[in-house]
């Protein structure tokens, strides 16, 4: 079998080398600097791409930001007890218990005033309203 | 195109020069070997010139490496082997290459008659490693050393795939020419 095989592998073979005799090398090595000059710009440009993306994408994400949320401004000082420590809303009024002194202030939210000061037992330091 | 920018030199009598001096004489000398050995395995005349360009790009990426092998032309053999029986990679490279068909430039490979494009066939359609080491043997007449060499294996394992190899395209062979009126 091999005995037909070789010379058939033979010719196969000067065939095939008959088929690249059109092949010139030299304008071959120059496409082929051309295309890696091609490849390198393009990873240049590539790179470039991404960093105006990243850059791109900080600018926006910082845009987008929510605002810092900072102290609110105070719009009115009342003056209560020694040592407040805790306040709560409701039934009309702002309460607020002050430690040391053992009571709880009672502001009318309408004239920012104390209109009552009630005493209390022990030390409280905080208050809710119910 | 431009002027070729390296100096002329005489390839057939450039036999002597290795391990190549630079990356130029090397690709004079290895560049028509290595195309043949892309449409031997890869059959497809359009995309052999893509895949030997691919395998010449990567050596020239890594010749600081590669022009100090004993062998290049083994190295970028093996790289283009591997792309010409890598269905995926072959195909990205066909890709290109159909593009560069429809921009109307003829591949420079002439097309091979009906009877030698029928025992390359047989050869592609041999398991990969044996159409590669068959296609080595047949194609550039390397001894089994060398094709262990370029596909990076022992030689003893390029002796039975070249036995296998060239059994199962006998028989093969036959079948084709059974099957011709």
């Amino acid at each position: 079998m091999n005995a037909e095989l070789d010379p058939r592998a033979a010719r196969a073979a000067s065939a095939l080398h008959l088929s690249a005799e059109g092949i010139d090398p030299y304008g071959r090595l120059h496409d082929l600097r051309r295309l890696e000059r091609r490849r390198s710009r393009a990873q240049v440009v590539a790179a470039f791409a991404l960093l105006v993306a990243l850059v791109a994408a900080g600018l926006l994400a910082r845009r987008y930001d929510p605002p810092a949320v900072g102290p609110l401004p105070s719009l009115a000082t009342i003056p209560v007890g020694r040592q407040p420590t805790g306040a709560a809303v409701g039934h009309g009024a702002v309460w607020v218990v002050n430690q040391e002194g053992g009571t709880v202030s009672r502001i009318d939210p309408a004239s920012n005033r104390v209109v009552a000061t009630v005493p209390v037992a022990n030390a409280a330091d905080t208050i809710a309203v119910g | 195109m431009a002027a070729p920018e390296v100096p002329r030199v005489d390839l057939a009598a450039d036999q002597a020069l290795e391990p190549y001096d630079s990356y130029e004489r090397f690709f004079l000398r290895e560049y028509r070997g290595v195309v043949e050995l892309a449409y031997a395995l890869s059959g497809n005349r359009a995309g052999a010139e893509d895949i030997a360009q691919e395998a010449f790009l990567r050596a020239h990426r890594d010749w600081q490496r590669v022009g100090r092998y004993q062998y290049p032309g083994a190295w970028v053999r093996r790289v283009a082997a591997n792309l010409a029986t890598s269905a995926v990679r072959r195909r990205l490279i066909e890709a290109r290459a159909l593009a560069r068909v429809w921009a109307r430039q003829e591949p420079a490979l002439a097309g091979l008659p009906a009877s030698e494009a029928d025992f390359w066939r047989a050869v592609r359609s041999l398991p990969r490693r044996q159409a590669q080491a068959v296609a080595l043997h047949y194609l550039e007449d390397l001894p089994v050393a060398e094709i262990a060499q370029v596909l990076g294996c022992a030689e003893g394992t390029v002796k039975a795939h070249l036995h296998h190899g060239r059994e199962a395209l006998g028989r093969r062979l036959a079948l084709f020419e059974e099957r011709e009126p």
